[in-house]
């Protein structure tokens, strides 16, 4: 347990599947995961690979009809042996959640102040001039500074990036030991993502917060995180060190999504053929093996269990292959620096 | 002589209602002139509300311009929005879907029209049994396909993109920008490719025009001229990690002056009293800065 003892958030050998009229979903096959103080993990996949109902589920805000199995813990406390209004204490106050649309998270009808206000007083006494107090703060953090009169603005009057600041700042406001940010950027445009993704470098340097960012962009969360953890069709198909995983990544699939990135030169893309499997009523085995450019007659059924590759590094792929050529993805820097055609 | 020739095209809009205080004119475009020769690809980039995609409008006729004009001297055009599964008709079979410009614009018999179908089919990817399934039935990226097999059943001589691949996953986008690649070097047709992703338009696109509200102001007639960029706000784009902590200020349509001057580093007074034009930086590169071009 020693080993375990800075572990802030962890997710143990999560199922989650969803009844439907078709069938069963079956979002979350079986992932762990474990965030340590002051770490910063990744989660890359596409759409529909499970990654935000993973998080939700683990945080006990599935919909009811879902089918969960496995154990959560923020701070070694089982969060599904919570009562709704332990949960609502313990999550609120030690959990900051980012979504990805900044638009639609806000009330419409209430002030940002007011937001700021409700959030506050839900969990501790506060009067007016400590809440504003302690958001212009939070604002000046965000690099909102200057902009005393948002508090007095209604969402719609901001912009889409000042709205996704004021969002972190609230998330932050009650001083969370792990944020769960649920692509934070997508909905951003390219300036305003680097914005953001700077923000979240300061708040890491500067604080002791544990961070779970959940994107599909490689190259946002390679940036970031000092984890990463790659998921496909509800498996966690890789996991590593940022810096292992980008340069010598070994599931297939997370090669063709590495090579799969443009950029900026006309050099033709990789890509992976067909695409992603409906995960209603998804067959055992490897669920990546029909688009793979190195499966064998072992993957159908292989039982995805994760394998320790050395590094921290751990993959579930039957053909584990070490080569992987460096040369087409390039280095992390930018490419655009030296553009050729 | 080109295919596309838009000559200084201006288009604003009236925000809020008569009823409110807040009433004020956007310029969404504002004075552009562009020119597209045959099967070349444009690039355009820009952060969104910068008037790239009411750019794409005026020269689909979605929109009329308010001055200016637009020379076209293809025989048809064809779009493909990014909102992929609204474009298509949820009670039409991909068979009536990708077919429909087909049988409205030529009257062939129905066995022709879907054999004619498939061949779009399997251009982008898709087999025959598609053809008698319905949109919700396929995922984004196979939507999108469909929707490039309807805009090209014509054979158009400009395809416009607005961010058509803009929210389709990595992967998927590979595949999407290699057929596009692909139909771009087999077919004579031009791509107007509209995206706020620099890397993906840098794969595709021969040259790049840069806007910021509503103007251009910086242009490459040819991609490999990027890396003498100019203006401040093409390094931003092109280099987002570098620059320091700024925020996006709201412009005001009436102010004078450069509308990238409250946020630029190199301002200086002029930028705020007198807004630059475009003006050729050398040969094929043009950009709209007074720092640049003095």
């Amino acid at each position: 347990m020693d080993r375990n003892s800075d572990t802030i958030f962890k997710i143990e050998n999560l199922f989650v599947k969803i009844p439907t009229r078709q069938g069963t979903v079956h979002a979350v096959n079986g992932i762990t995961l474990s965030i340590e103080k002051g770490q910063t993990l990744g989660l890359v996949g596409e759409s529909g690979c499970g990654k935000t109902v993973s998080c939700l589920t683990a945080l006990g805000l599935q919909k009811k009809h879902f089918r969960v199995k496995g154990k959560t813990c923020l701070n070694h406390r089982e969060i599904h042996m919570l009562t709704p209004s332990e949960k609502r204490r313990v999550l609120g106050k030690q959990v900051g959640f980012i979504m990805q649309n900044p638009m639609q998270a806000f009330n419409p009808l209430i002030t940002i102040e007011e937001h700021f206000r409700e959030t506050i007083r839900s969990h501790k006494k506060a009067s007016l001039s400590e809440v504003r107090k302690s958001a212009n703060d939070l604002l000046q953090k965000v690099g909102l500074a200057g902009y005393e009169k948002i508090l007095h603005q209604y969402p719609i009057q901001l912009s889409g990036g000042m709205l996704q600041r004021v969002m972190i700042a609230l998330a932050l406001i009650l001083k969370p030991r792990l944020l769960i940010a649920d692509e934070p950027t997508t909905a951003l445009d390219t300036t305003l993502q680097s914005q953001i993704v700077k923000l979240f470098k300061k708040l890491k340097k500067n604080s002791d917060i544990s961070i779970l960012l959940i994107s599909h962009d490689v190259d946002m969360i390679a940036s970031i995180a000092d984890k990463i953890s790659v998921m496909y069709a509800g498996y966690i198909v890789e996991q590593g060190p940022t810096e292992e995983v980008i340069s010598r990544p070994l599931h297939p699939y997370t090669k063709g999504l590495l090579l799969s990135r443009p950029r900026f030169s006309k050099e033709r893309l990789h890509t992976i053929p067909g695409h992603p499997p409906s995960l209603l009523n998804l067959a055992d085995g490897c669920p990546f093996y029909q688009r793979c450019f190195s499966s064998g007659p072992l993957c159908p059924s292989f039982s995805m269990d994760l394998q320790h590759c050395g590094n921290g590094h751990f993959v579930s792929c039957a053909y584990i292959d070490k080569s992987f050529d460096k040369h087409k993805v390039q280095e992390h820097g930018s490419p655009r620096d030296t553009v050729n055609f | 002589m080109g295919l596309l020739e838009i000559q200084s095209i201006f288009k604003s809009y009236k925000t809020g209602s008569v009823l409110t205080r807040y009433r004020r004119i956007v310029k969404a475009v504002d004075g552009v002139t562009l020119s597209l020769g045959k099967s070349r690809c444009l690039g355009l980039v820009g952060e969104s509300g910068c008037g790239k995609s009411t750019l794409a409008r005026l020269v689909l006729g979605l929109e009329k311009p308010d001055r200016g004009e637009i020379v076209f001297r293809g025989n048809s055009m064809h779009v493909v929005f990014q909102d992929y599964y609204n474009s298509l008709n949820p009670k039409m079979n991909i068979l009536n879907i990708v077919s429909e410009p087909i049988r409205y614009h030529s009257p062939l018999p129905a066995s022709i029209v879907k054999s004619k179908t498939i061949e779009l089919l399997e251009t982008v990817g898709l087999s025959a049994r598609d053809a008698e399934k319905y949109p919700h039935q396929f995922s984004g990226g196979q939507l999108q396909r469909i929707n490039i097999a309807r805009a090209i059943s014509l054979d158009p001589s400009l395809l416009v993109l607005d961010e058509a691949v803009s929210s389709l996953d990595m992967p998927i986008r590979a595949q999407i920008l290699n057929l596009l690649a692909d139909l771009k070097s087999h077919s004579q047709m031009a791509l107007i490719f509209i995206s706020h992703d620099l890397d993906s338009v840098g794969y595709l696109a021969d040259s790049i025009a840069v806007m910021y509200l509503g103007r251009i102001i910086e242009y490459f007639a040819d991609i490999s001229l990027v890396g003498n960029a100019q203006h401040p706000y093409t390094n931003k784009l092109l280099h987002p990690e570098l620059g320091d902590f700024k925020f996006e200020q709201a412009h005001d349509a009436s102010s004078k002056g450069c509308g990238y001057a409250n946020q630029c580093e190199w301002a200086k007074a002029i930028c705020y009293t007198k807004s630059p034009y475009l003006q050729t930086s050398s040969y094929g590169h043009m950009v709209a800065c007074h720092e640049g071009v003095c």
